[in-house]
């Protein structure tokens, strides 16, 4: 099994927790969590499809000439930018969560109930 | 200059965003006046930059110098500027009906983030920062959820952080399957390869991994369960932001996307007929379940929110028609749409300050209090349904032309477009209705007036575009030729962005 199987199967299992996480947690930071891990199994998909077997960091140095296979830099420079961008999600789902945990006094997405509901439409909202 | 121009057109909402944490030390009104005088400065510059765009094409902008497909370039064409115009004009609408409720700084922040990122979302010609900018707009909304009601906000971002979390990682991982493929992910490059063809099973995945990110984006079923919470937990200001300026932007994107890219793309040859077909039944699904839950809803910001999805998705099957007529019709729904709501969403929030009840049949009488307005709610209201007289009849016009001619798809459409054309009537016209019926006296005394003025100006505004373009429609027809001819004429645009196309190596980055 070469290193790119390993990276695919990897970042396949990653997305696939993610996933199953998202869809049967009911815990509002565990759903969090499990869109941080997708998004790892996504990134490491990027990784991986800019990966050349035996390649060089894509840097010419006076050891490394340009005629020396590298791998791709464009995927890394897309999850650097990726990763920025999930921090700045997690940052914000986190504030939520906090929001959520204060108004609702529990962590649980089922605790929203339809008594609630209707009390909630009399609030005036604007 | 016209480069300085292009540049602050886009910025300036950036620039505005991050010096209102300071403005606020100084003075606490700075925010509001600051964020007047950038979206009538955007105006303004969008306007001097429009009309030679009209007479003579469009312009790209590459940023840092670096041209397509090495840089990220900004295309400067009719589209993006009529739609950049828009965004900024409903901003300033949304500002003034703003100008006496009390919104923190950062508030202002996020919304002029919002704003930053749908106007880069309609220039851009790159994928990758269509997907960055796409996940900023994401947090601005996610972050603006509790703006109103921090209860049922948290719950409807919590919704909408964990959904936009899923299609997104979709869409990045149709990026990069896009990229191992083709080597390159700028649009234009992408639609002049002539001599690539994607497996059609790949194609498929990477296709619908970028439009359900794109549904996502217009409120579409099944990626629109934060809408209820959302709408009636955000301020009404931000819903009509969501429903005009995120509208607008989506609608450039798709129609970009789904024009360039994938109807005429060499690229996906042979696998638009099935993309098209997922388009069509994404917003059948969206007219139907969008006006089925409307007319149950009692609550009247969640009523105008899922109304908002079966108008997106009149927009959807437009495009999923292809062809110039289609196109036309779409854009002639998202600028209706986009006129129309926001004046929806301004009233509905009005009436339900004055009201102390988000509940459409607590405003009994409303209407006798307040004619003006509740008179402007049910013109807008006409204009949804399309009658004529109104902007809103010669989108749904034109649409209907183009579903006739559209096969099986479009024959179902057509359907789905007339129910829900009944549909609207039935629950806006009842909640019109329940606005002048006679009422007690103690309601009466309980609607009081606060801040009508600053209310009524944006909404008077939008209704007098409604009505003039509805009875007037030669006087902006020609531009809207001239901005769907933009959309659909993939040569042309090939040639503003990628002016070396021809000197370009051929074929596979990986």
């Amino acid at each position: 099994m070469n290193v790119l199987t390993v990276f695919l199967i990897t970042a396949g299992a990653l997305m696939a927790i993610g996933v199953f996480g998202i869809l049967t947690r009911s815990n509002i930071i565990k759903i969090l969590l499990s869109i941080n891990i997708l998004q790892t199994g996504v990134n490491l998909l990027l990784i991986a499809l800019g990966y050349r077997d035996g390649g060089a960091a894509p840097i010419i140095t006076s050891q490394v000439s340009s005629a020396v296979a590298m791998v791709d830099p464009l995927p890394q420079a897309l999850v650097l930018t990726s990763i920025v961008i999930a921090f700045g999600t997690t940052a914000v789902g986190l504030v939520i969560c906090l929001n959520y945990y204060m108004t609702h006094k529990s962590l649980d997405v089922h605790t929203f109930g339809n008594e609630e509901r209707e009390h909630q439409q009399k609030e005036v909202v604007d | 200059m016209k480069g300085l121009n292009a540049t602050l057109f886009l910025i300036l909402p950036l620039i505005t965003a991050f010096l209102l944490p300071l403005g606020a030390l100084v003075h606490k009104r700075f925010g509001k006046m600051l964020n007047l005088a950038t979206y009538g400065i955007g105006i303004g510059l969008g306007i001097t930059m429009l009309i030679p765009t009209l007479l003579t094409g469009g312009a790209v902008l590459n940023m840092g110098g670096w041209p397509a497909p090495y840089g990220i370039s900004l295309y400067l064409g009719p589209l993006a500027l009529c739609s950049g115009i828009v965004i900024y004009l409903i901003a300033l609408l949304i500002e003034i009906n703003d100008i006496n409720k009390s919104r923190t700084t950062y508030y202002h922040l996020l919304f002029n983030l919002f704003v930053f990122a749908s106007i880069a979302m309609v220039m851009t010609t790159d994928i990758f920062n269509l997907f960055v900018m796409m996940e900023i707009g994401s947090i601005a909304v996610a972050g603006m959820a509790s703006s109103a009601n921090m209860r049922m906000g948290s719950r409807g971002g919590f919704k909408y952080i964990v959904m936009s979390g899923l299609v997104s990682m979709l869409m990045l991982a149709a990026i990069g399957l896009l990229y191992s493929a083709t080597g390159t992910l700028n649009i234009a490059h992408l639609a002049s390869r002539t001599a690539d063809v994607l497996n059609p099973s790949f194609a498929l995945i990477v296709g619908l991994g970028i439009l359900f990110a794109l549904f996502f984006e217009m409120e579409q079923f099944p990626f629109n369960s934060w809408i209820p919470e959302i709408y009636e937990g955000s301020s009404s200001s931000f819903t009509a932001a969501l429903a005009g300026i995120g509208g607008i932007a989506g609608t450039a994107v798709l129609g970009r996307i789904v024009f360039t890219l994938l109807q005429d793309g060499y690229l996906f040859y042979g696998t638009f007929a099935k993309l098209s077909a997922v388009i069509f039944t994404v917003a059948i699904a969206s007219i139907v379940i969008g006006e089925i839950a409307a007319l149950n809803e009692k609550n009247l910001k969640r009523t105008l929110g899922y109304s908002s999805v079966a108008q997106f998705g009149l927009i959807l099957a437009a495009f999923a028609c292809g062809g110039s007529n289609g196109a036309l019709a779409g854009i002639y729904l998202a600028l209706s749409h986009t006129v129309a709501k926001p004046a929806l969403l301004f009233i509905a929030g009005y009436f339900t300050r004055v009201s102390g009840s988000g509940d459409w049949r607590d405003m009994k009488g409303i209407g006798r209090k307040f004619p003006l307005l509740a008179g402007a709610f049910i013109a807008a209201s006409l204009s949804i349904m399309g009658v004529p007289l109104f902007f809103g009849f010669w989108g749904k016009f034109e649409l209907l032309q183009v579903l006739l001619k559209s096969g099986v798809f479009g024959a179902v459409a057509f359907g789905a477009v007339l129910f829900g054309s009944i549909f609207e009537g039935i629950y806006l016209l009842r909640i019109g209705h329940s606005f002048f019926v006679q009422t007690s006296k103690e309601n009466m005394t309980r609607y009081q007036p606060k801040g009508t003025l600053l209310t009524a100006v944006p909404v008077l505004i939008l209704v007098a575009l409604i009505v003039f373009l509805g009875v007037y429609p030669q006087s902006i027809v020609r531009s809207f030729e001239r901005i769907a001819a933009d959309l659909v004429d993939k040569a042309q645009y090939v040639k503003f962005v990628l002016p070396t196309a021809a000197l370009l190596p051929p074929g596979g980055g990986l």
